[in-house]
This record gives C-alpha cells, structure tokens and sequence, in this order.
C-alpha cells in the first residue's frame, strides 16, 4: 500500500475538515491521508483503554470504517477534528471494555507504567500537524504536573471507565476522597488548559 | 440541589464515572441552569483533551492495507454517496419531479441569460473571450446555489406530496415561544423538520434531532438553526414504527450516540 503521506503534496496540505468534506464525496485519497494523519492517535488512545494490541486494532479498523462509511457523523460545525475522533476512540473503547464485563476488563496500568506513558521524552507521531504535536506536549505536560493520586483517579475515571464508587473500591479510599481527588485534578486541568487550548 | 452541589459532580460526570442517580441531577439540573451548563461544557472539553494526552503507538502496516481494501471494496459497490434529496429521486412523484423541473427552468432560464449576455457581448465585441467566461462562471454559480435551495425544497414537498405523511407538532419543554413540528413520510423513508423561534446556541453547542422507538433513543442529524429552518432528515434506515420525535442540545459536533442533556423539545407520533 502506497504511503499517502510520502506522495500525495495536495493532500497533505489540506486540513481534516476538508479531507471530511473529501470523504463524502468518496475520496480514497482523502481517506488514505486522515489514515496517515492519524491512526497512530486512534490506535494508542483504543490501546490505552483496553491494552490489547489485537482488540486496539480492531477498534482502530472499526472507527476508520465507520469514519469512511457515514463521514457525516462528524459536523465540522464546531470542534476539532482530533478531539472528537480520540473522544469517539475512547468512548468506543470504554464500550468494548464495560461489555467484556468487569471479570474480564484488562488492567490499567499500573503506577510505574503511568509513570513511563508520561515521563521521558515521547515519540511524537511525525505524521501530525505541528498544532497538534504542540497541544499533546501541553496536555502531556499539564498531566505530569497532577499530585500522582489525582492523576491516577482521573486515569482511572477516563481511561478505565471506572465509575467514582469503582474507583474508591480499587484504590481502597473513600467515595469522598476519590470524588475530590477527581475535582481539584480536573480544576488544576482546566487552568493550565484552558487559556491555551482551542478544542 | 443548588448549584454548588451540582458543581461538585460536574467533573466526575465529565468523565464519565458518574453513577446512574448523579448522572440524572446533573442532567435536570443543566437543563434548567445556564452557568451549570456553561460550567460543565468547559468540563467535557477539558476531559476530551485527556484522549490527546495518550503515548504513541503505531498499528501494524498490515492494518492499513485492510482497511483501504475494505474501503475499496465499499467504493466498488456504493460508487458515489448519494444524498438524500437524489434519493428520493428514484421514486415518481410528482412534487419531486415538479421540483427537478423547477431547477431544469430556473437552469433554462440562467442560459438563456448567459446567451443574451453573449448575444450582447458579441453586438458590442469588446473583450469577447474574457466576459464569455466570467459569464459562464456566474452561471455556474448560480445554478449551483438554486439548485441546492431547491433540492432541500424539493425534498421537503417531496414529503408534502406524500397523501399519507403525517405531522408531528413538538412541544418545547417550559415556558418558551420555540415551536417546531415535523412532518413525515412512512413510505419515503423521510421527513421535515420545521422549527421556529429557535434560540441561538452558545458556541460549541449544537441541536440534535432524535428519533424514539420504545425505550431507544436513534440519532438523526444534528443542526444549527436560529431562529427559522427547515431541515429535510433521513428515516431510511429506521425499521420499526417512531413513538416519538425529539432534540437536544448537544456539544458540538453532535456526535453522540445518546441524548446526553433532557429534550429540549419533543413530539408524539400518533400510534
């Protein structure tokens, strides 16, 4: 399969919303690129959930899939594009974790693994704009800076897909401690994120 | 509750880790409470970026090619998206056809312009080559915009003409001026949704029509409207007779797969 991104200058050039708009008029081409652009993200976002190489890839095949076949299901009204296709990765992935039951969801990663996804220099993935790449760098940073227990928490929430009872039993903490844990994280989130971020 | 207590759950229902009961007060509260609303949407996007935040992994190479032969395969079959307004074209109605023949007038009529412009053009032969194109290029443009205005007519008097199609009148929820109703048609598989009065939305929200059948709510479209519209909405694919009609206000882009926020207006089929 040709690499789109190596031979395709137009493509490249153009920005997701217009590769979506490409897409409904059944552009293999314009496919091809956002493949490019961005199977990397949607496969790390679905492996983080689940942490099953073979089950993120279907995730990664389904999602692509649904994207090529009802391209309309993203409005360019509002919203960037990346955001909404990792949220629309992370949600699929929750699904797929709750219906395989808590008996057999995968495990999260453990401290040291949260560690090593935020600490240490991370392999950009060179197929994303450099907007993109520049956002990931602060959202990374914005995270790392979270006292570990909220930042576990708020793993735990969004990446897990455990409920905030769920949670408190896990970790053995009380329901209030998880709750306030999850609040003083995402206000501290939210204001380095914030004035910085268009999403 | 008040707000503050409402507060204290907006984050942990952002991520999604609310449990049944909150996940309700939080949704009758921002149905009824602006600022909580605000509050919440700058909540949801902060815990949508934490998707961006993931460590790259690359998929196997071998993926690709599957996923581009499916999508070839697709192609194959389906060879253009057709939309739904030329679906409809398939079937012999006689408003559709009134419609097509609207735009094939209006398209007669910008010719006959475009030819009298270069009748005249040609009388005063001044720059002959250069007022043709700008000519044909005004031309194109215009009967690219009337013929989109009428498609969506057209396939809204398409669902008119239907001697079977139904209304369904909304009714929006509180105190409010907003009216909207929809009519449709069982046979084409489409339907109109009218609304006036509708207020405009704070940026990053969107409305989202949604079809009921039983306990199940099925996303149809979201849109922006202030004010007056008329969007035509596809039905095709839905196999059991409606209850019930509705929209919400949804953050934007509207992708969601359930109502995430109490209907903003709602209408009953007619069993």
């Amino acid at each position: 399969m040709r690499n789109v991104s190596a031979d395709e200058p137009f493509y490249r050039e153009l920005d997701d919303e217009e590769l979506m708009q490409r897409l409904v008029l059944r552009d293999l081409t314009a496919f091809r690129t956002l493949y490019a652009r961005y199977s990397s993200l949607v496969y790390s976002a679905a492996l983080r959930v689940v942490r099953d190489p073979q089950i993120a890839e279907d995730m990664v095949q389904e999602i692509f899939l649904r994207l090529w076949r009802k391209p309309e299901s993203y409005a360019a009204t509002r919203g960037k594009f990346a955001t909404w296709l990792t949220s629309v990765t992370r949600n699929r992935a929750v699904d797929e974790v709750r219906s395989r039951g808590r008996r057999y969801r995968h495990e999260t990663a453990s401290p040291e693994e949260q560690e090593r996804e935020l600490a240490g220099p991370d392999t950009d993935d060179p197929a994303l704009t450099a907007e993109l790449s520049d956002q990931r760098r602060l959202i990374r940073t914005a995270l790392s800076r979270l006292p570990p227990e909220q930042r576990e928490t708020i793993e735990l929430a969004y990446f897990g897909g455990f409920t905030q009872q769920e949670i408190a039993d896990r970790l053995d903490q009380p329901l209030g401690t998880v709750k306030t844990r999850i609040r003083l994280g995402m206000q501290k989130l939210r204001a380095a994120l914030t004035p910085k971020l268009r999403w | 509750m008040d707000c503050e207590q409402i507060r204290e759950l907006l984050d942990g229902y952002a991520l999604g880790a609310s449990d049944s009961q909150e996940s309700r007060l939080v949704e009758e509260h921002v149905a009824v409470c602006l600022r909580c609303w605000d509050e919440l949407s700058v909540s949801q996007a902060t815990a949508a970026l934490l998707a961006l935040s993931v460590r790259i992994e690359t998929p196997r190479a071998a993926l690709e090619n599957t996923i581009m032969r499916l999508a070839q395969k697709d192609l194959k079959r389906t060879p253009e998206r057709v939309p739904f307004w030329r679906r409809l074209t398939g079937s012999p109605w006689p408003a559709t056809a009134g419609a097509f023949g609207a735009v094939s007038a209006v398209a007669l009529v910008v010719s006959g312009m475009l030819f009298f412009e270069v009748q005249d053009v040609q009388s005063r032969n001044d720059s002959l080559e250069t007022q043709i194109q700008a000519a044909a290029v005004n031309f194109e443009r215009t009967s690219e915009l009337t013929a989109n205005q009428l498609a969506e007519q057209g396939a809204i008097m398409a669902i008119l003409s239907d001697s079977d199609h139904e209304q369904v009148e909304m009714m929006p929820r509180g105190d409010s001026n907003v009216s909207a109703s929809y009519t449709w048609s069982a046979k084409k598989g489409a339907g109109a949704l009218l609304c006036q009065g509708m207020p405009k939305l704070e940026p990053g929200k969107v409305y989202m029509s949604w079809i009921k059948v039983g306990n199940e709510e099925y996303p149809l479209k979201p849109f922006l409207c202030e004010e007056g519209c008329q969007i035509a909405m596809d039905m095709a694919e839905l196999e059991e007779a409606p209850d019930g009609i509705g929209i919400t206000i949804e953050d934007a882009p509207g992708h969601v797969t359930e109502p995430n926020t109490p209907w903003f207006m709602y209408g009953k089929f007619t069993e």
